[in-house]
């Protein structure tokens, strides 16, 4: 096979066993590969009987045909589940080089099933895998797994995703981290894999990846990294990184999460402490994913304040979030937290989101110090915010509250703290939806819970490819909302299936690679004919598989809402507060575009035959989810 | 010097590297028509724990101790790049090459299992055109210095200008 490496590797952890499958071909051309074919897995093998953190639940690597390739970008991967904290579909992704190591080692996917009586990990050296006793490394944070490993295998260019003691603890926002610094943070797939007792997956590949047309193959891609090379993108995210992203929200937007949403971005005081000339004090180098022209890693050093000196591949956007959210504002912390919640191999917004939540609890009185180890859980309190970093990873005394998420802690606390509990469909909001109309619309309908990269419209592609003209930036108004939403939905589906990064693409910038090149690259690459429209028609197929998957689970409509707050409390950013009367039509267009019931929000039969999932149209009917 | 390119050399520079290992699925794709780094013939070391990744290239010595090495003199210099660069028909492959070069820069293909290293790609080196940070460039030999210090140097631009405007030279 071009392209593809043609074989699913299966690992059952309960029995101990590993088997290889061929890849089939049609799953193949229907679903494109990585990320999408674990969708179709997901729905076809794990049913709403099966809860998160089951031996039954799958936890499933997809790595896309271009992954590891002259693709620009190509370095993603993406894991799923059914997720802790959505209890429905959760996927993530993330970057670095183990995706293209497990590439040349010839896997384009790896299904976990079933749960290791003891603490395991795998390795996978070309043809040779084999599940390894891993009880000396149980416990163990993420850098030291990485570390312990590199040396038992003897090879320190092994490439290794990991989880650390939060994912061992089933915090349900923990991580999957690879190369030391990047994170599958995203949806709680550490905690998956810490029930699995699967501590790592190291990974050696020497065969490479073949395509069929060489030459064409090379010109689109070096196409492709031209393209990234001078478009706009180089001059924001290419110098600051994603860290600019947090200007735009707060600068321009006026919108961007403090104090768990109680401020409607950081105050014009505390700006300049977190701002892009403060961040640009601290660059001294910068770090790139596999075969990425643009980069937005940086590495960072703290000059000055309460952690001078601390060093480290650095924060982005996210993680100044966290600050903000627990109302410290000081990029010094926001090193120090990135780099501690790596090693600890958690979501570094999991825990921020969660002790905001406590900290405005504190200060409503609703917990006091009796409640969290006489902790003073202040706004603003670094000391405070690690000292819960802490209980969190242990599940210690209110840390075991914590590392529930928001949404489980607040059903489980009462008291109200629901209200103040923000989230859609358990995933934590990291974008306001009253920055716009799109961006509300994209955090409702996305299949993984409160999420900005399955549909929100970040760049102008949707009108590059309507030939009309759309700036995404002006999100004031509801027209053509739906409509980009749908397309960047389908869009971004197929850019997590081929295994690109969202950056380097259409997703963020229409002057960047787009559905064309991706099509030709495809194309070239597997020896298989893929047009633009081909390829977005299988980015709905997938995107109602994950659909269909939720409405199986129960989730309807009704769980497309963002928490009422943003209905209520108006702000400064153009639309101010979210009407909820426009808000519903725009769901009814996005319903009605995508030939779903309008009423439930469900697929409907019709629509799922229509794109060859007849099959998922039987099991919807026969379970009474749709008619 | 005449400009031509057998006068020209790669250069490499650790600081400004950020490990994206283009250089290597390219240099791979060059030779092998395959996306695959474990046969490049050049590799970027990493070390993850202190953030940094150094590019290690063929200097093409001009005294070159793997060609001083070499007990078959399986190793010459190509006459139109001026490349180091190994005889397929006189290579025994014991390997006394990758010992003698002092950045250990010569490979054994995992698929072949023979001894190769970089022939500098007819003279148009792959890595050095599409690695994003000028972290490896091919320039004159007398040149490549010059272009490295200034690349260093540009970090030292901003903030001299900023101090020269509001102090003056002192």
């Amino acid at each position: 096979m071009f392209g593809w490496s043609g074989t699913i590797l299966r690992v059952d952890l309960t029995k101990g066993k590993t088997i290889k499958q061929p890849l089939p071909k049609e799953l193949a051309l229907n679903f494109l590969g990585g990320a999408r074919i674990n969708a179709k897995i997901l729905y076809d093998e794990v049913g709403p009987e099966v809860g998160p953190f089951d031996p039954e639940n799958r936890l499933i690597f997809g790595f896309g045909p271009l992954v590891g390739t002259l693709a620009p970008s190509a370095a993603r991967y993406t894991i799923t589940a059914k997720g802790p904290f959505t209890e429905a579909f959760c996927d993530s992704n993330s970057g670095g080089h183990f995706g293209p190591e497990v590439r040349y080692a010839g896997y384009d996917n790896i299904v976990f099933q079933g749960a290791s009586p003891k603490p395991v990990y795998l390795w996978i050296d070309d043809d040779n895998v084999e599940l390894r006793d891993a009880s000396r490394l149980w416990g163990k944070d993420v850098w030291e797994t990485h570390k312990m490993l590199l040396e038992e295998l003897g090879d320190p260019d092994v490439k290794i995703a990991a989880i650390g003691p939060t994912g061992e603890n089933l915090v349900r926002y923990a991580a999957v981290m690879n190369d030391w610094a990047r994170a599958a943070g995203w949806g709680g797939m550490g905690a998956v894999m810490g029930s699995k007792k699967l501590k790592a997956i190291a990974a050696r590949g020497t065969k490479g990846v073949q395509v069929a047309d060489p030459d064409k193959f090379e010109e689109i891609c070096t196409k492709g990294r031209t393209q990234v090379r001078t478009s706009p993108k180089m001059k924001t995210i290419g110098i600051y990184g994603k860290p600019w992203l947090n200007w735009l929200r707060n600068e321009v937007q006026k919108s961007n999460p403090t104090m768990n949403f109680k401020l409607p971005r950081v105050p014009s005081d505390e700006w300049p402490k977190v701002g892009l000339e403060a961040l640009k004090d601290m660059i001294v180098k910068w770090k790139g994913c596999f075969n990425c022209p643009l980069h937005c890693g940086h590495v960072l050093i703290a000059k000055s304040g309460d952690y001078a000196g601390t060093f480290g591949e650095g924060f982005e956007y996210d993680q100044q979030i966290d600050g903000q959210m627990m109302g410290i504002y000081d990029l010094g912390f926001v090193l120090k937290w990135t780099l501690e919640t790596n090693r600890l191999g958690v979501d570094c917004d999991g825990p921020a989101y969660a002790i905001a939540w406590a900290m405005e609890l504190f200060e409503k009185g609703l917990i006091t110090t009796k409640d969290t180890d006489g902790i003073e859980l202040k706004w603003g309190s670094k000391e405070a915010a690690f000292q819960m970093l802490d209980k969190i990873t242990k599940r210690e005394g209110i840390g075991d509250l914590l590392a529930e998420g928001v949404r489980h802690a607040s059903k489980r606390f009462g008291k109200g703290s629901e209200k103040i509990a923000y989230h859609i469909k358990g995933g934590r909001i990291e974008i306001d939806p009253r920055t716009g109309w799109a961006t509300a619309l994209a955090h409702s309908t996305s299949t993984r819970g409160a999420d900005h990269l399955k549909g929100m419209p970040l760049s102008n592609a949707f009108g590059v490819w309507k030939g009309i003209p759309y700036e995404f930036t002006d999100d004031s108004s509801p027209e053509y909302k739906a409509e980009a939403v749908v397309f960047f939905e389908h869009l971004n589906t197929v850019i997590d299936a081929i295994g690109l990064c969202k950056n380097d693409t259409w997703s963020q910038s229409a002057e960047c690679p787009g559905i064309r090149e991706f099509a030709e690259m495809m194309t070239t690459a597997t020896g298989e004919s893929f047009s633009p429209e081909r390829l977005l028609e299988i980015g709905e197929r997938v995107y109602n598989v994950e659909r269909a998957f939720n409405a199986r689970e129960g989730l309807t409509r009704a769980d497309d809402t963002p928490p009422d707050k943003f209905f209520e409390d108006p702000i400064e950013s153009r639309i101010r507060v979210l009407d909820r009367k426009i808000f519903e039509k725009l769901k009814d267009d996005y319903y009605t575009i995508r030939k779903w019931d309008v009423k439930t929000g469900h697929p409907t039969a019709a629509k799922l035959e229509e794109l060859g999932l007849k099959y998922i149209a039987d099991d919807l009917r026969n379970r009474k989810v749709i008619d | 010097m005449p400009n031509d390119v057998t006068q020209n050399v790669l250069f490499t520079n650790p600081r400004t590297c950020i490990g994206c290992r283009a250089c290597e699925v390219y240099c791979s794709f060059r030779h092998y028509k395959e996306n695959n780094p474990a046969r490049a013939l050049l590799h970027v070391v990493k070390y993850e724990e202190h953030s940094l990744d150094i590019p290690v290239v063929c200097h093409h010595c001009d005294r070159a101790p793997c060609q001083e090495a070499c007990p078959v003199e399986a190793i010459s210099r190509d006459k139109k790049t001026n490349a180091v660069i190994i005889s397929r028909e006189k290579c025994i492959g014991c390997r006394a090459c990758i010992t003698a070069c002092p950045f250990n820069v010569i490979v054994v293909d995992p698929k072949t299992e023979l001894v190769v290293k970089c022939d500098l790609c007819d003279g148009k080196p792959k890595c050095a055109e599409v690695c994003p940070k000028a972290a490896i460039i091919f320039a004159r030999r007398d040149l490549g210095s010059k272009l490295l210090m200034r690349g260093y140097t540009s970090g030292l631009v901003e903030p001299l200008v900023r101090e020269i405007k509001s102090q003056g030279s002192k």
